[in-house]
């Protein structure tokens, strides 16, 4: 057990704690919880896929009154789930999907993906997701297949959409299983100590985070 | 100094019976000697994902395929797919069986059993089960009635803590309850509205083994509404053995506990008629040890008592202990979990509710109990368990939508839904069976367990008609015709409702029936056989809390007959 846990389960044993609510809205000292951590390494991904995807995550879920998508840290999640979880397959799928889409956006900006301005990088995001709902789960399924395409464009499609599908699912778990979204964002209520059956919804109340 | 091997008894399995047969054989002043295959669990010591949130598990609390792959089979039921509980869960590698036809054998080997990870739904059955049997010719009469287990169920109510709604139903007892986990506002709208269009019918208060109320029991505290208990309870707010029975036991200074002790076999004296002792093969060092005792419970679950039973063989007895009648192994029993249904609840999209409720609702069986409603192609009957909550906006992981307002829009609060699961009673079937394979042995060289059952028509057509039934009732709760009916056929396998009862059941004939109305082997009075392996029907309701009751009932039998001196 770890100092973190050791401390949270002598909360426990004295029982019937007060609650506290945890229903406040965002505070804006949020994110520096994250901005105080020291540069973070990746454990898998290079160092510039990892700058890339990162951007890649803050314009699936950006900041708004509540964290975005780096401040919770998505990429280090999803650094750490290819590197223990993902199949091999599943990563250099997932590779070979960024590698096309850095293409695109070395002809299109006459730059590395990785060093895109953010308003480009929403741009080529978008280019992906706004387009109508219908022919998006098209291309979801046929990336999601295993058969590869031969036609050149088709291919291109199925490693790019295999690659923002698989990053937009990842960039949804990561934020919402990161510390700073549960225990600061959501309410967090790990002990509550009663049911309470009838409240009044505010424009402020956040679903539980545990 | 030498190990001691002879005790006043010995109770074999620490689970939700075995630790009740200790706390009682203990406190009565028997040096008794708890073996259990498995390792320890430490109240609140050994619980090390209680207090762990979301964040704390590695790897976002996804698991490598090459660890999954341990744990194929354990994995068919959600609970050991959790991450937070899995480590309770069998390593299927090491613990393999044999399925002729597909069979989910959930279970965990250490102290405590699956009084862990159990779902702590506590319903006593009424008469209408117990005399079922004899009423429609299933199986054998049970050699008991309500009134003979009617105290022993207040006995352990009040000492395990069990919380609910007194309600006056014929089919479903009241018992000794704490204060009931309040309903939300929508399950109070929904249990207006169905029972407006149901006289008949009740949805009422879960009842399960939580503390609540004023009065918690010695070393354990109220329920803090946090819905993890099957990670272990550092409050001890549900009743495990770990934080209730066992500790009850040590204090006695009459109680010893050895883990990593496997039983193989319980050995049987030809010139007693009774049996001496145990087999046992310690699970780390794979020695044999014996140890003797005057009086033996089997606890060592349903499957596991009677695989230890069915490989004490003897010249007496070449089929197994106590299977004159050639029932052991046969009569297994379970009960579905074949779908329901569930619905939208409009009209409270303001409301919402915080804490966690570790139970909701309930929703006792209504046919084929002697009122109006019978079932048409089916008999015995189901009950349901459900509840209302209001979910969070759907996360649409696959849509094209992506931005700000989308990520906080799932911060919120979406449908109140409403939904009940149909749990329905598997007739005692003879064919209906589990056998040893001799030729396949498990890395201790006991034979391991084959399983040859299957649902029939009675179960599949009463299933089908509680789905039907559970979409009319979310219908008539909300006026509209659109409840989504859920069907579990196809990943129903027997074994899955992790009830599985019956394979040495009690009776009035030693010619069909393994046990007595006290739980004794008919030839063998000195064993007791307290799990669910003694049961002669199913109902349709938990198990474990009868369980507990017919074994604190047998222990008292034992003590008595050891003071009368019957089995020296
Ligand atoms: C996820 C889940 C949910 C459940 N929900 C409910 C519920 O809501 N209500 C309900 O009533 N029931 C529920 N159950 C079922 C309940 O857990 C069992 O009915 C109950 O635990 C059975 O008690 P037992 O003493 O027979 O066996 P167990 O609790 O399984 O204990 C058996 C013990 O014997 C040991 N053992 C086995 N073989 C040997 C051997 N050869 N030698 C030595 N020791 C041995 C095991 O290691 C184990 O510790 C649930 C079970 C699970 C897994
Ligand atoms: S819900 Fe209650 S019993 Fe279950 S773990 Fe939480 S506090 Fe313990």
């Amino acid at each position: 057990m770890n100092r973190r846990e050791a401390l949270k389960s002598i909360t426990a044993l004295v029982g019937y704690s007060l609650t506290i609510s945890a229903t406040t809205g965002f505070l804006s000292s949020c994110g520096e919880k994250r901005a105080v951590v020291p540069e973070w390494k990746s454990v898998f991904l290079s160092q510039a896929d990892a700058k890339a995807i990162e951007e890649m995550t803050e314009v699936i879920f950006p900041k708004t009154a509540t964290p975005g998508a780096k401040d919770a840290q998505v990429i280090k999640y999803i650094d750490d789930l290819f590197k223990f979880i993902y199949k091999k397959e599943e990563t250099d799928k997932f590779l070979e999907g960024l590698k096309r889409v850095s293409l695109k956006a070395a002809d299109k900006y006459g730059k590395p993906v990785g060093g895109l301005t953010s308003e480009q990088y929403t741009e080529l995001v978008s280019s992906y997701f706004n387009i109508p709902e219908e022919e998006f789960s098209e291309k979801r399924r046929a990336a999601n297949k295993e058969e590869v395409p031969t036609d050149e464009i088709a291919k291109d499609e199925y490693y790019e959409y295999y690659y923002f599908t698989t990053l937009k699912s990842l960039t949804i778990s990561g934020y919402f299983t990161s510390e700073l979204v549960g225990e600061e964002v959501l309410d967090y209520n790990p002990v509550p100590g009663v049911y309470e059956t009838c409240l009044e919804e505010t424009p402020e109340t956040r679903i539980a985070s545990v | 100094m030498s190990e001691q091997t002879t005790f006043d008894a010995i109770v074999i399995g620490s689970g939700i019976s075995g630790g009740w047969a200790a706390k009682e054989l203990c406190e009565s002043g028997l040096k008794t000697l708890v073996l259990e295959r498995g390792r320890m669990v430490e109240h609140v010591k050994d619980y090390p994902t209680a207090m762990m949130d979301p964040w704390d598990f590695e790897h976002g609390g996804y698991i490598s395929e090459e660890e999954k792959a341990t744990q194929l089979v354990q994995r068919r039921t959600g609970q050991a797919r959790d991450v937070a509980a899995k480590h309770f869960f069998v390593n299927d590698i090491d613990h393999p069986y044999n399925e002729d036809k597909k069979f989910n054998w959930m279970r965990g080997y250490h102290v405590g059993g699956r009084s862990l990870t159990w779902g702590r739904q506590t319903y006593r059955w009424s008469d209408i089960d117990f005399e079922a049997n004899k009423n429609d010719g299933h199986g054998v009469d049970w050699p008991i009635r309500y009134k003979d287990i009617d105290p022993w169920y207040s006995l352990v109510e009040k000492y395990i803590g069990v919380q609910g709604s007194k309600e006056d139903l014929p089919q479903l007892p009241d018992g000794e309850f704490t204060e009931p986990f309040p309903m939300n506002c929508v399950e109070e709208h929904c249990k207006e509205k169905l029972e407006e269009a149901y006289p008949d019918r009740n949805l009422i208060n879960c009842r399960s083994a939580h503390v609540t109320g004023e009065n918690a029991p010695e070393g354990r505290s109220q329920c803090q509404l946090r819905s993890r208990c099957r990670r272990g309870c550092p409050y001890g707010g549900y009743f495990s053995s770990n934080s209730s029975t066992l500790p009850a036991a040590e204090k006695t200074g009459n109680f010893t506990l050895r883990m990593f002790s496997i039983v193989h076999s319980i050995i049987y004296d030809d010139e007693t008629g009774m049996a001496k002792g145990v087999k046992v093969i310690d699970q780390e060092t794979k020695e044999e040890l014996t140890f003797y005792s005057k009086v033996i419970f089997c606890n060592a679950s349903t499957v596991g008592s009677t695989a230890i039973l069915l490989n004490s063989k003897s010249e007496r007895f070449p089929n197994g202990m106590g299977n004159d009648s050639g029932e052991l192994g046969h009569n297994m029993m379970d009960h579905t979990i074949l779908g329901g249904a569930n619905t939208r609840i409009d009209g409270f999209e303001d409301k919402y509710t915080r804490g966690k409720k570790p139970g909701h609702l309930y929703l006792p069986k209504f046919k084929n109990i002697g009122g109006s409603e019978k079932g048409k192609n089916f008999v015995r009957g189901y009950g349901y368990q459900g509840g209302a909550s209001r979910r969070a906006v759907p996360r649409e992981y696959a849509s094209n939508a992506i931005g700000g307002e989308y990520k906080d829009g799932m911060m919120k609060f979406g449908d109140w839904r409403f939904g009940i699961t149909c749990f329905g009673e598997i007739l005692p079937d003879h064919r209906n069976k589990m056998y040893l394979d001799y030729d396949k042995k498990d890395g201790w060289g006991l034979p391991t367990v084959t399983f040859d059952c299957e649902l029939r028509e009675n179960e599949i057509n009463m299933a089908n008609d509680g789905r039907e039934e559970a979409r009319k009732m979310c219908n008539a709760i909300t006026g509209r015709d659109d409840a989504k009916t859920s069907d579990n056929t196809n990943k129903y396998a027997f074994g899955h409702g992790i009830h599985e009862m019956g394979t040495a059941r009690m009776g009035r004939d030693p010619k069909t029936s393994v046990l007595n109305g006290n739980n004794q082997i008919h030839a063998v009075p000195n064993v007791y056989v307290t799990d669910g392996a003694c049961m002669t029907s199913a109902a349709c309701v938990n198990p474990s809390i009868t369980y507990m009751a017919l074994t604190a009932r047998a222990a008292s039998h034992a003590i008595s007959e050891l003071k009368k001196g019957t089995f020296s």
